[in-house]
């Protein structure tokens, strides 16, 4: 076996591992001396660790009891209602103190899913409204160079390829205008 | 240690629903010490958790009768006793002298060596703790000082436990470093 991590051996020392791991730690640290004396220095360093646990007196008890039951005397709803308020926010805090790095990642989230919609949809607008200009310019008989309508009423199939494969729903609006106007020139 | 006293108190909170408001005052005698120790891991002075456990039995005895059980009920006291410690802590801010918080419960038939020596480590284990940051503070205390389990942690704060033992193990890495020198 490997020797041990320093979090396999803290979490040796409260038994908080399975059973089948604690054997093999176990046998593990009479066979391998660095392990050992690791773990020796955790044990000891953690057994020192204590702090001193004060022993209430009756006297203390008597005290306390008297203190709540005066302020229970007079307790107010507002009271009542702001320390609930503080206390739903301190569960909040609690909770979301063990998550914070979530936060940001999920902000993120928040700002990519609102803001993305709404580039997509400009950058469309913004393609759709050219198109239509493109369209109108050319369908405009002042602003189309002469070029451009010989090349039309010899062949009107150019125009009419070029804007289906534009493929916007509005050339379907101008193409019988287009044949109408070629017919009539031919 | 709450755990042990569950039962117990599960029997008087149930006197305490049906209108025995003596009930109470055996719940204040039977887990106000426990309340205590664990705010004096975090208050500082032994007054101040004093007060700390007046705030929390007063929360309680508002909260009892609503009380669901959707938890159990130590769970329940440990929670609302951190969630305080937390909010006094806050409105306080300001450092009590550590020489003046320990002397209190020193026990009087100690070598004054020791005494003097004992005072000095409990000094140094409080400063650092004053180090850890807040989540890994609540761990240690829940876990070294008041010997829950691990899941009994994630039950309280909330959190899973993996992340309890993420944090335990950094707050006792944290711990080494700053108690090196303890004898």
């Amino acid at each position: 076996m490997r020797c041990c991590k320093r979090k396999k051996l803290f979490l040796f020392y409260y038994r908080e591992l399975k059973k089948d791991k604690l054997k093999i730690i176990e046998e593990h640290l009479r066979k391998c001396p660095s392990c050992s004396n690791e773990y020796k220095n955790i044990e000891t360093l953690l057994n020192r660790t204590r702090l001193s646990k004060p022993q209430l007196e009756t006297k203390d008890l008597d005290l306390i009891l008297r203190n709540v039951r005066n302020k229970l005397e007079a307790p107010t709803f507002w009271e009542a209602f702001k320390c609930r308020i503080k206390e739903l926010a301190q569960n909040l805090y609690l909770g979301l103190s063990f998550r914070r790095q979530l936060i940001p990642v999920m902000l993120t989230l928040v700002i990519i899913l609102a803001v993305f919609p709404l580039f997509r949809s400009s950058r469309y607008q913004i393609e759709k409204e050219f198109d239509i200009l493109q369209i109108e310019l050319e369908l405009s008989l002042e602003n189309t160079d002469q070029e451009s309508i010989f090349e039309i009423y010899e062949d009107p199939s150019i125009l009419e390829d070029n804007m289906s494969s534009l493929g916007h729903p509005i050339l379907h609006k101008y193409l019988p205008i287009v044949h109408k106007e070629t017919s009539k020139l031919g | 240690m709450l755990r042990h006293k569950e039962e117990q108190v599960i029997g008087l909170i149930e006197k305490f629903r049906c209108g025995n408001d003596e009930a109470f005052d055996e719940i204040v005698r039977l887990i106000a010490s426990d309340i205590v120790n664990i705010a004096y891991c975090y208050m500082k002075s032994l007054e101040d958790a004093k007060d700390t456990c007046q705030d929390v039995l007063l929360k309680l005895y508002r909260r009892l009768k609503s009380f669901r059980g959707a938890s159990r009920i130590s769970t329940w006291i440990y929670r609302v006793t951190i969630n305080t410690c937390i909010d006094s802590l806050r409105k306080k801010k300001t450092t009590v002298s550590l020489d003046e918080a320990i002397t209190k419960d020193e026990k009087s038939d100690i070598l004054v060596t020791e005494r003097v020596e004992r005072k000095d480590n409990q000094i140094i284990i409080r400063k650092a703790l004053e180090m850890l940051s807040l989540r890994q503070k609540n761990v240690i205390i829940l876990k070294h000082f008041e010997g829950l389990k691990i899941h009994q942690i994630s039950e309280i704060l909330g959190c899973s436990q993996s992340s309890i033992k993420t944090h335990l193990v950094r707050a006792l890495d944290n711990l080494r470093k700053e108690l090196g020198g303890i004898k």
